[in-house]
């Protein structure tokens, strides 16, 4: 993964691109950041359709007004702030949609060499699940997105000790959880 | 590659002082085991044309309404102009354009003379009239 103030300005650098040529010019910034907005959206939704959904209308939105992101003082948490206010409207227009458990609804990547990790994806994925929205974003944007807690507190809108909490309870829920899984798995 | 959670980096290290802690181990292993289920999770293959699409509709859309209003604009920019100036030259119109060709067959047949000479009649009128209407702007010769 890449570090994330370089990875802002190559998504500047994407924006800037998008204002020059407009529509055509979106290949290079979906190809940039589509696995990682549509990560960060399935935590938030909970499931695959409306995450993609989010991300699709938030890239749009950038053709529409690239230059508001390539201004921005740091496009990669601006971008997800979009993603994310995207993904709260999809979630609160489909809230009747009953929420997925398991990972059915995922699609997921699985190469020859990581066959064996996959049961520690899925287990990391369901655990991630079952954390509080709050808690999940927190997680996401620390570990995945490498954002510090002041970045995570500007993308969520919360003080920066509240992200630091939020994260602290998460992480312990999250080993809770997957030691469980790991002693019902030893004992199947 | 920055990955200030796998081990044996210092995760507290984003210059950040409200990190929690993460001394034990464990933690570490927990945090290096969710960075590397990062990418278990993909987009799918038809998101990335549907999104190209639906971008490249929204760009022709905007272009033909800004098109649209571009267009408005001059019109109305036109129309705005040449109303007041249609209406200040409306005193002058008979000179500038002169009877309209129903106007001189009326004027013909008003003289009694039969159409023909009434015609001529009518001609002769306006040619002297333009005459004077020459005669009457002010031009450098005179002053």
């Amino acid at each position: 993964m890449s570090h994330p103030s370089s990875f802002s300005d190559q998504v500047r650098e994407s924006a800037n691109r998008i204002a020059e040529s407009g529509a055509a010019a979106l290949t290079g910034l979906y190809d940039l950041t589509s696995m990682r907005l549509v990560r960060f959206s399935v935590s938030i939704t909970r499931n695959q359709h409306d995450a993609e959904d989010a991300v699709q209308a938030t890239l749009v939105r950038v053709v529409g007004n690239a230059l508001l992101l390539s201004r921005a003082e740091s496009p990669w948490p601006y971008l997800l702030q979009m993603v994310r206010n995207e993904s709260l409207v999809i979630l609160r227009r489909r809230r009747r949609r009953s929420i997925v458990s398991n990972l059915t609804d995922l699609l997921t990547h699985r190469s020859v060499d990581e066959i064996e990790k996959e049961e520690s994806h899925r287990a990391v994925w369901l655990a991630i699940r079952s954390l509080p929205v709050e808690q999940r974003e927190v997680v996401v944007l620390k570990i995945w997105e490498e954002l510090t807690f002041s970045q995570i507190a500007e993308v969520l809108s919360i003080p920066p000790a509240t992200a630091a909490s939020r994260y602290r309870y998460a992480m312990q829920k999250l080993a809770c959880d997957l030691q469980s899984q790991s002693v019902e798995a030893y004992r199947g | 590659m920055a990955r200030p959670f796998t081990q044996g980096s210092n995760p507290n290290s984003d210059d950040d002082s409200n990190s929690v802690d993460m001394s034990s181990e464990f933690l570490r292993l927990l945090e290096a085991t969710v960075l590397d289920a990062g990418k278990y999770v993909i987009p799918s293959d038809d998101l990335r044309p549907h999104t190209l699409e639906a971008a490249r509709e929204f760009d022709w859309r905007r272009k033909k309404s800004y098109r649209f209003l571009k267009y408005s604009t001059a019109i109305a920019f036109c129309v705005g102009i040449c109303w007041p100036v249609a209406d200040r030259l409306s005193p002058w119109r008979d000179r500038i354009s002169g009877p309209t060709s129903l106007q001189v067959q009326e004027m013909a047949l008003m003289k009694n003379i039969g159409p023909d000479f009434g015609l001529l009649e009518v001609f002769i009128e306006r040619q002297k009239q333009m005459a004077q209407f020459r005669t009457a702007l002010p031009t450098k010769d005179k002053e």
